[in-house]
């Protein structure tokens, strides 16, 4: 699909050329956001990973996500978290090296949707998407690694379930959604560039 | 404690230049720097206060070279001489495996000459070490200060404030100037080397 | 394995690596760290002296007086930690713009050093340096 391959193409330059927007490492530039907590949870998680580091961000985690049950976006960022939480939780210093710098990737993309005041949704969905892909790749690397017998094998694989979104079929219907959102937009952009040029 | 590693083929020692506050501990590994920082191709750190006193230690590695078959490498420091910084020179001391006791003639500083070495005695102790266990030389530095007419404390008497039972190795210098500077740091690292020997015997 | 022996003849403490030790050291340095992205790390002891080695390549830092200083910045805080009431504090760790430097205490005689990038994130850093501790404290039958 020539707009699949769009998306694609956009993403990597995306990535190439990205000027990095550090997020800051201190919690006043949130003032009173919903997301401080979460923002205070990951850098504990920066400084010490243990148990209770763990299990604060995941329940930081289950609590907002009742709070933004009805932003998609949000909602789909938060999903992206839970997940690799769990995963880290679990394999400690087993996990994969990449694990604890996607948590912060995610959580910056989500900072930056989450306090800008008129993002296009298209832009939007193009930062989700970029941080899904990067999650694909971690699972991708994290099963080979299994395969390769560096991680032990384990009974649930936390890293397939992401959070709400119960087993691989519904993420994977989630991922096709997303891309049928992003398809529509560049029909409904066609049509608009069609009209424009035939109205010269 | 000095390192001895057997893949490398390789020893590694300490030895403290120590000593009161302003005696010429410093000055001593700078004359050291200066002359041979070509042949010893290392880089000398120092902490330093504004006021150019030590004030955390210095530092200059020297690599002697192979002495029966073992790569030897000297790290020289020295400690902070000032009174106030005691907690310092304890930790600058661990691990010394040699020392040199920098003393300062003029007779002004006589007391502080022998304060400083009880100091040193305390300072090992807490590591469970004496004196008499440690390779020691004594250097009785600033005798070119004579020829200026400043009153200096004269080695027969440095030597009895400091040495009457340690009974050390001793030498005359001048680390301003150069005489001896040498000659104590070759001979210390000789007694340390020894006594190294023969603890691994 | 050859036990490495600590010799005490009413004198200084002194410590000889052999060969296998040293080897097994460094692997366990290269494996679980380096491999990491770790940009060098070293094992001292706390006179200041170095024991062991390895880097990524990347950069040539003067490690003879990184290894000086570490131990005496390590010993000036352990002692600050006592002068509170602390036994220890466990973490020392000074962070940079691009590189930033973790001290990890190995038995009570030695020190790891590591050195790295932004890449790594320090939670995960001091995971694998306990474990590398753990292990090279096995080698030296600390």
């Amino acid at each position: 699909m020539s707009e699949d391959f769009k998306v694609q193409v956009e993403n990597r330059l995306n990535d190439l050329f990205h000027e990095e927007e550090e997020s800051t490492d201190d919690l006043k530039s949130l003032g009173d956001h919903p997301l401080k907590g979460l923002k205070a949870m990951l850098l504990s998680v920066e400084w010490e990973i243990s148990d209770d580091s763990m299990e604060g961000l995941i329940n930081e985690l289950k609590t907002l996500e009742d709070f933004y049950q009805n932003d998609k976006f949000i909602l789909n960022f938060l999903r992206l978290l839970h997940p690799i939480a769990k995963y880290i939780k679990a394999r400690k210093g087993e996990s994969h090296p990449r694990a604890t710098g996607l948590l912060n990737s995610v959580y910056n993309s989500l900072e930056r949707v989450a306090l800008s005041k008129d993002m296009k949704r298209k832009e939007k969905e193009a930062i989700l998407l970029r941080e899904l892909e990067k999650f694909k790749k971690l699972k991708e690397d994290v099963i080979r690694r299994r395969e390769e017998k560096i991680e032990a094998p384990v009974v649930q694989a936390p890293l397939t379930e992401p959070g709400g979104l119960t087993s691989p079929g519904q993420f994977a219907a989630a991922v096709e959604e997303l891309k049928e959102l992003i398809r529509e937009e560049f029909r409904a952009l066609r049509e608009e560039v069609r009209g424009w040029r035939d109205s010269r | 404690m000095a390192i001895v590693n057997l893949k490398k083929g390789e020893v590694q020692a300490k030895i403290v230049y120590y000593g009161p506050g302003r005696g010429g501990k410093t000055t001593n590994l700078e004359y050291i720097y200066r002359k041979f920082h070509d042949r010893i191709k290392t880089e000398m750190v120092t902490i330093k206060t504004h006021g150019d006193r030590t004030l955390f230690f210095d530092f200059l590695p020297i690599e002697i070279g192979k002495i029966k078959g073992f790569d030897v490498r000297i790290q020289l420091y020295t400690v902070p001489g000032q009174v106030k910084y005691d907690a310092t020179r304890r930790l600058v001391l661990r691990g010394a495996d040699g020392i040199v006791f920098v003393a300062d003639s003029l007779v002004v500083r006589r007391k502080e000459n022998m304060l400083s070495l009880k100091n040193l005695a305390d300072n090992l102790a807490t590591y469970k070490k004496s004196l008499a266990d440690v390779p020691i030389v004594l250097q009785y530095n600033k005798r070119d200060l004579e020829d200026e007419g400043i009153p200096l404390l004269s080695l027969e008497a440095l030597e009895k404030d400091l040495n009457s039972r340690l009974r050390a190795p001793s030498f005359g210098a001048s680390a301003q100037k150069g005489p001896n500077v040498v000659q104590t740091m070759k001979k210390i690292i000789v007694m340390t080397m020894d006594s190294l020997r023969r603890n691994l015997m | 394995m050859k036990k490495h022996y600590k010799v005490v003849v009413g004198g200084p403490l002194n410590y000889v690596f052999n060969r296998e030790q040293l080897t097994a050291i460094e692997d366990v340095l290269e494996r679980d760290l380096v491999e990491l992205g770790v940009r060098s790390v070293f094992l001292i002891d706390m006179a200041g002296n170095i024991i062991a080695n390895k880097g990524n390549g990347e950069g040539r830092h003067d490690i003879y007086s990184l290894a000086a200083l570490a131990a005496g910045n390590f010993g000036a805080v352990s002692t600050m930690a006592k002068l509170i009431g602390e036994e220890e504090f466990s973490l020392l760790f000074h962070r940079g713009r691009e590189e930033s430097i973790h001290f990890s205490k190995l038995a009570d005689d030695f020190l790891l050093i590591t050195i790295f990038g932004k890449a790594l994130s320090l939670g995960f850093l001091r995971l694998k340096v306990a474990e590398a501790t753990g292990k090279i404290a096995a080698i030296l039958e600390c």
